[in-house]
């Protein structure tokens, strides 16, 4: 089968590997109908993931048809039409129960890679590096998805087309928990850092969950355009303001109830200095995240206010603002989506009308021009906000 | 899965002894270094030594050597064997200022002074050397280089213990039979229980059972078959943690959890070569 290969930073080859077979009872494969590229994995496309391999199959952000199925997997059968969440989990451990899927005890056979940097291991993941279980993605024309009678959600709705019912697997419900975690109460302000596909679910989802007034935090015209289109009230670019300054006066004063920060590890800042401080530090390896978002997150959060984090962070990062945090009593919450637990009341929202999902899409590319679309995307060239590729 | 002791500290040497003294000199070297490597005519001249070719190319030499020796108490915290370093440093530069004494001497007192100052460092090193060296003896090391965590040797290199434990979210009776029918090979845990090595305890509210190990595997090909066996993924605490982890997905899931790159599921041998394996589907059974 073709599928995109990471070989190396910066580059991804589509290319042609071993189709993929079952390996335990308990596994589907699914030939894949659409697949998009996450913003997560520029993160590996610009090599600031640890533990890749060239050759590593990438892409968790799939749906597609099932075209076999392994003997104890109940529930799933030949032909459904199915989205797959990204994260990986059993079901039947000690965090599956407790709904926390991301945590998944049992799905990441290389759980010591994992334990070694991060204390304890999270669920696998489909196509993101060996500590998060050396899975082969979806970017493909076919995949192998291992407790096929948890994860995959069908959707019997013939009316719905792939591109409104792709993202419950992962920047729909991601975006949405950003803003879940929030616990949103009426009147509530909520500022959002970066109007990236994350970013512009965790909009529309303040404002489903009853947010007043939602401000959007980019440096791209035409990506706050799209924030506002997602439901903001209000939009700033960093790069003409003083965030802090600005969402002081938008708050009278108190700063945002919450700050839901969908930035991640490779943040930009409108200071060159601030911005290069960081940048060096993270080119020489003396930390690994690049973390403006966060810091002015928690600084610009009001007294008692919660902080989400739903931008991707790898290790280590420098001048954590602690004391404010600490002193104001702010709370962070944050995790990798527990994305099984929001499929079926998103897509209720979806096939109620409440929300059509498919407003991200800036590109439909076949599976052949994914170098392209990392590119596309990666630069925000053609004003891309989100590529879905074809097989 | 496991407790964890000292995790991520796998590289740094205790922090033990002399600690701040080691620092200082670490510092102190990429002082020294600096003038060496920037300007190193100048420096030479400082010590009163001729500044011709030979000479610059040495003393650019002994200065990057120098910042090494920052970087390897600073930056990588082997404090003992970083002073070491500087001691066969230290000893270098008295020969080779001994050398420019009879050859390339131009100013004999800055000469003499260097050789003080030198003369001075090395003793200071010598007694941090033995300083921190005596107190690593006295350390135990947790868990150095395991894949998993819960290893650890004893002072003065015993054998290796294994302590670990796992929940396996299932009643007791069960996890006592699984335990029972599933396919050990690193240790036989009805021997184990027998022996007070495994213990079997119920987790507490609804979490199920928990099964501790603290175990002593008979030592397999001295020092050199063990260090092979880790440098492979064959130590007896990696196949433990690997066999326990197979072990709670089976009894869990009814599966081992398998990937692309660990086909047979669980393994420390495919995390430290997974290099070699990219997250590519497996053609045949492995």
């Amino acid at each position: 089968m073709r599928a995109t290969c990471w070989s190396g930073r910066n580059t991804v080859q589509v290319e042609e590997v071993p189709d993929p077979r079952l390996l335990t009872d308990r596994d589907a494969i699914v030939r894949i109908t659409s697949t998009a590229i996450c913003g997560s994995d520029l993160h590996l496309y610009d090599g600031y993931v640890p533990s890749m391999t060239k050759g590593d199959i990438l892409g968790h952000e799939f749906m597609g048809e099932v075209v076999e199925v392994g003997k104890s997997v109940g529930g799933l059968g030949v032909g459904d039409r199915v989205v797959v969440p990204f994260p990986i989990a059993c079901g039947s451990c000690g965090m599956c129960a407790r709904g926390l899927f991301a945590g998944c005890e049992n799905s990441n056979p290389h759980a010591g890679m994992a334990e070694k940097m991060w204390g304890h291991a999270p669920a696998g993941i489909f196509g993101y590096s060996s500590m998060t279980g050396g899975y082969a993605g979806g970017q493909a024309e076919f995949a192998r998805v291992p407790f096929a009678d948890v994860g995959p959600i069908k959707i019997e709705n013939e009316d719905l087309t792939d591109d409104q019912v792709l993202f419950l697997s992962d920047i729909f419900p991601t975006g949405y928990m950003g803003a879940e975690l929030c616990d949103i109460q009426p009147g509530d302000v909520v500022a959002v850092w970066g109007a990236g596909p994350v970013g512009l679910f965790a909009i529309a989802s303040a404002i489903m969950l009853g947010a007043e007034r939602v401000i959007a935090i980019d440096r791209f015209d035409y990506r706050l355009d799209k924030a506002r289109e997602a439901g903001a009230t209000d939009v700033i670019d960093y790069t003409q303001v003083e965030v802090p300054v600005v969402l002081k006066e938008l708050t009278g004063g108190r700063g945002p109830d919450a700050c839901i920060e969908c930035v991640g590890m490779e943040g930009h800042h409108a200071h060159p200095i601030v911005h290069g401080y960081d940048r060096v530090k993270q080119a020489t390896r003396l930390e690994t995240e690049r973390p403006h978002a966060v810091r002015e997150a928690i600084l610009s959060c009001r007294n008692g206010g919660t902080v989400s984090i739903m931008g991707v962070y790898g290790g280590f990062m420098d001048k954590f603002p602690i004391g404010s945090l600490m002193n104001r009593g702010i709370t962070i919450k944050t995790g990798q989506c527990h994305v099984h637990r929001y499929l079926r009341p998103l897509l209720a929202r979806i096939e109620s009308g409440e929300i059509d999902p498919s407003f991200v899409v800036s590109h439909h590319l076949p599976l052949e021009d994914a170098p392209e679309g990392y590119e596309l995307f990666k630069h925000k060239q053609d004003n891309c906000t989100k590529v879905v590729l074809r097989p | 899965m496991t407790s964890s002791e000292q995790a991520g500290a796998e590289q740094a040497a205790p922090a033990v002894g002399p600690v701040r003294l080691a620092d200082a000199l670490g510092w102190g070297s990429s002082a020294l270094g600096a003038p060496m490597t920037l300007a190193p005519r100048r420096f030479l001249r400082a010590i009163g030594v001729a500044d011709d070719s030979k000479a610059v190319a040495w003393t650019l030499g002994v200065g990057l050597r120098e910042h090494l020796a920052t970087l390897n108490v600073i930056a990588m915290r082997q404090r003992r064997i970083g002073i070491w370093s500087r001691v066969a440093g230290d000893t270098m530069d008295m020969t080779l200022l001994a050398a420019a004494y009879r050859h390339k001497r131009e100013d004999r007192t800055r000469l003499l002074g260097a050789m003080g100052v030198v003369g001075g460092l090395l003793v200071l090193d010598t007694l941090t050397a033995v300083q921190l060296t005596r107190a690593d003896g006295a350390t135990v090391e947790d868990g150095s280089g395991s894949q998993g965590v819960g290893a650890d040797h004893d002072a003065g290199g015993g054998p290796l213990r294994v302590r670990t434990a796992v929940t396996i979210r299932r009643p007791e009776q069960e996890v006592r039979d699984a335990l029972r029918d599933f396919a050990w090979s690193a240790f036989d845990p009805a021997a184990l229980e027998a022996s007070g090595e495994l213990r079997i305890l119920r987790a507490p509210g609804d979490r199920g059972t928990e099964v501790h190990l603290d175990h002593e595997p008979a030592p397999r090909g001295g020092v050199v078959g063990a260090a092979a066996a880790k440098l492979v993924g064959k130590a007896p605490d990696q196949v433990i943690h690997d066999e326990l982890r197979r072990f709670k997905s089976l009894v869990e899931t009814g599966v081992i959890a398998r990937s692309d790159t660990s086909p047979e599921g669980p393994s420390s041998t495919r995390q430290i070569m997974h290099k070699r394996q990219p997250a590519q589907p497996v053609t045949e059974e492995s």
